[in-house]
């Protein structure tokens, strides 16, 4: 049937002339419900592809490594701890600058206010899962070139490059530490939210992490603002930048805005509860409770 | 860290609400403890607080700091795009031409806004197409188009399926980069 | 005014083996599709809110934001009637999104969205009694050897007669099975732009009738020539009285809030329609299912959610 027009508008035009659609008339593609035939007949009707006799025909092959008896190679050659712990090291899923530069330009966050990984992973920017020892993202350098975006950002580790291009373009970044806990919480917010339990103080780092999240170098958030100031300098210094003074925007309260150390989410404090069913958000004023909540 | 937490929420728990059984129930719902003004009245069994003073409200109510928490809502609606001062974006990005290019066949954006092409593996990697979708108008002139564009970048006359019921073009070979490219010329 | 061209109208006669459709030119009512707005005054209303005025029969535009940018990609258009009165009066035009009443025919998607309607409520009694099932036949028959006859270890062997069956059906077997949301609201989009583009899809103002009369009805239909049996729609679920009485006489006419509606009824209507409310909120959530992340990982409380807007539930 010539149909009038080509496509999606030349199928339509054919439908207005053919019988109605209804229930009796509709039929799959060609093949789709045809399932693979048994390979039974034809050529391999006789071994049915199995080969002759033995182990092969009879699917009683020995396990894999196994050496007819001998101590196989996998139990001779002692074990060397490259993979030692490997299931419990901490891991950071990394979010490149040419990535978070993209998706800043297709409006899925919003440098407008502090990003950290709750922003992120509402817009499904990042997916980080803390079963899987996820312990945040890792700011990597890649995109440094293009970067162009002015920023507050949080982020668990960063790379000095990646640093460095953050506050070339007048931004600020700092590295925090997240518990597990407060990590999934920090992911799926409304689903904590949901269970009706208070928000739980985040936890410190622990020991060997503390050296990190000190460091001015690093933008640790447990570092001394001044220690932090000085280290913006000199590592303008070092790539020969001029490190744009910040007093001086617009944006100055929006970017100097931090977290408590002991602080999960923006806005909302240790020890708080919040119920979606009546959209409140509940304080304890116990002081016992305070006590125990405070930072 | 989480013993002295737990230990909280189960106490501030058995004091919110009479019949709450810390061994039955591990997290109790905000529904089950906070439902009414029965939950922030004190408890019978609690010694903590003297019966005789007036009942003290135990919480600060605050609708003004749940603009935070409607900060968090999951956001499934993927945003338009916003309006930049020029193109490429920082990242790359272009947009489509605006009017749609005058001819028979037309290549839309994905959600994403990113043009549909992509590329797919069999199982062990040893067969690579290149597939174009979100096609519309005549396919088969996109197909001729096709043919004279593939010969120079693949060296040889190009391999192609057209699957007019579900709108895709198939490519054998890997050209990703250079269709998108092409297609990004054209103004789609 | 527009170029409608020759008006035409559907009328379906019922021989004894198959359905045949003529094509009866000139006659004041019948079906109507438009693939591209004439030259005329639908082209010159820019205004992206609804405006029935005199000059422009239009009496509902869609959101020009959520227009495809594409040529091909236009918006289509549909009569709005009323069902206050037999006649059939035309109050204006209403525009429909292309993404919802114009997409490409999927007929594999309509068959799969049917198959998966059917199945998924089938459950399968059939059972047959195995070897084991059987009574007896725990005794070797004759001895291996010796007898001259064939080895057997059991009278319910499957070889033998009134033996058990074996790979016979073990019935109650479940046939549930789930399309993915995408394909489920595709096969919507796409039984709705076939029941356009065949001219069975009418909008209506409302579905207030004058009389809760069932013929009142039967000879709507049959004026307006809506075929055998029509499905009607309405936003919520308090459908007017009228018409429920109506159409609980009716063994052929049905009616069904918006949640209800699904591919499987509507190709087993001749008919549908919808009333006017219906179409925006019918387009607002098959279009959410084109712009939206994936629902998964972030799932909190699914009950909660509706999945076909991604919003959460008021309380």
């Amino acid at each position: 049937m010539a149909a009038a027009g080509k496509g999606t508008r030349g199928a339509l035009n054919a439908l207005k002339n053919l019988p109605r659609v209804a229930l009796t008339n509709i039929k799959a593609m060609p093949g789709a419900l045809t399932k693979a035939p048994r390979r039974m007949g034809g050529k391999k009707k006789r071994k049915c592809g199995r080969g002759h006799k033995g182990q092969g025909q009879r699917g009683t092959r020995p396990r894999l490594g196994f050496e007819g008896g001998n101590t196989p190679f996998y139990l001779k050659i002692p074990k060397y701890g490259y993979y030692d712990d490997h299931s419990r090291r901490r891991q950071y899923p990394p979010l490149s600058l040419n990535r978070l530069q993209y998706l800043i330009d297709m409006g899925r966050v919003d440098t407008t206010e502090p990003i950290d990984l709750a922003s992120l992973t509402i817009s499904h920017a990042v997916k980080i899962n803390p079963k899987r020892q996820h312990y945040g993202i890792n700011l990597v350098e890649e995109g440094a070139d293009i970067f162009q975006a002015k920023i507050n950002i949080e982020v668990q580790y960063a790379s000095e490059l990646a640093i460095a291009t953050v506050e070339r373009n007048g931004g600020t970044i700092s590295t925090a530490y997240y518990d597990p806990m407060a990590l999934l919480i920090l992911c799926n917010p409304i689903g904590f939210f949901a269970k009706g339990i208070p928000i739980p103080k985040r936890m410190l780092p622990p020991e060997d992490l503390v050296e990190y999240y000190t460091n001015a170098e690093t933008r640790g958030y447990l570092a001394d603002p001044q220690e932090i100031q000085k280290a913006r300098l000199a590592l303008a210094e070092k790539y020969g930048y001029k490190l744009p003074d910040l007093s001086l925007e617009e944006q100055f309260k929006m970017m100097s805005i931090r977290k408590d150390p002991r602080q999960i989410l923006f806005g909302l404090g240790a020890g708080w509860l919040v119920d979606l069913n009546r959209k409140t958000v509940l304080k304890p004023t116990d002081p016992d409770l305070l006590e125990f909540y405070k930072s | 860290m989480a013993a002295p937490f737990r230990k909280f929420c189960l106490h501030m728990s058995v004091r919110l609400s009479p019949g709450f059984q810390a061994g039955r129930c591990t997290t109790p719902r905000v529904s089950a403890c906070l439902c009414s003004q029965q939950a922030t009245s004190p408890s019978p069994e609690n010694s903590r607080t003297d019966p005789l003073k007036p009942a003290q409200p135990e919480f600060i109510e605050s609708k003004a700091d749940f603009k935070w928490v409607e900060r968090l809502m999951p956001r499934y609606q993927i945003p338009p795009v916003p309006e930049h001062p020029h193109y490429p974006t920082p990242s790359g990005w272009v947009p489509p031409t605006d009017p749609p290019p005058d001819l028979p066949y037309s290549v839309r954006r994905t959600r994403f806004s990113q043009i549909p092409v992509y590329e797919k593996f069999n199982k062990d990697g040893s067969r690579k197409q290149t597939i174009i979708a979100h096609i519309e108008g005549d396919i088969w002139a996109l197909e001729k188009e096709l043919e004279e564009f593939l010969p120079a970048v693949i060296g040889r006359n190009p391999a192609m399926q057209v699957n007019e019921v579900t709108r895709k073009v198939v490519i054998k070979g890997l050209v990703t980069e250079e269709v998108k490219k092409w297609l990004l010329e054209k103004g789609f | 005014m527009l170029s409608f061209g020759q008006r035409s109208v559907v009328l379906i006669y019922q021989s004894s083996k198959c359905c045949q459709r003529l094509v009866v030119a000139s006659m004041s009512s019948g079906p109507v599709h438009l693939d591209i707005p004439a030259q005329g005054s639908q082209q010159q209303t820019d205004q992206s809110s609804v405006l029935p005025s005199p000059d422009s029969p239009i009496l509902r535009l869609v959101d020009k934001s959520r227009l495809p940018r594409s040529r091909f990609s236009q918006p289509v258009y549909s009569w709005l009637e009323t069902l206050g009165e037999i006649k059939d009066e035309k109050l204006g035009m209403v525009q429909l999104h292309p993404d919802v009443f114009s997409t490409h025919p999927r007929m594999d998607i309509l068959h799969r969205c049917v198959r998966w309607q059917k199945f998924y409520r089938k459950i399968n009694y059939d059972y047959a009694r195995t070897r084991a099932d059987m009574r007896g036949g725990g005794r070797k028959p004759w001895p291996q050897k010796g007898s001259g006859r064939a080895r057997h270890g059991s009278i319910r062997s499957p070889l033998w007669h009134l033996g058990g069956k074996s790979h016979g059906p073990r019935g109650p077997y479940s046939y549930y099975q789930y399309l993915p949301l995408k394909e489920r609201a595709l096969g919507l989009k796409v039984a709705l732009t076939v029941k356009h583009s065949q001219g069975d899809l009418h909008i209506v103002d409302g579905l207030e009738i004058p009389t809760a009369d069932p013929e009142y009805m039967e000879d709507l239909m049959r004026y307006r020539n809506w075929g055998k049996s029509v499905l009607l729609v309405d936003l919520n679920e308090d459908i007017p009285e009228n018409i429920c009485e109506a159409s609980a006489q009716l063994k052929t006419i049905n009616v069904m809030p918006l949640v209800g509606l699904n591919v499987y009824s509507m190709l087993k209507h001749d008919t549908l329609v919808l009333s006017l409310p219906c179409v925006q909120k019918l387009e607002d959530k098959l279009l959410y299912q084109d712009h939206r992340h994936s629902h998964g990982g972030l799932g909190t409380i699914s009950g909660d959610r509706d999945v076909f807007t991604g919003t959460w539930t008021e309380k």
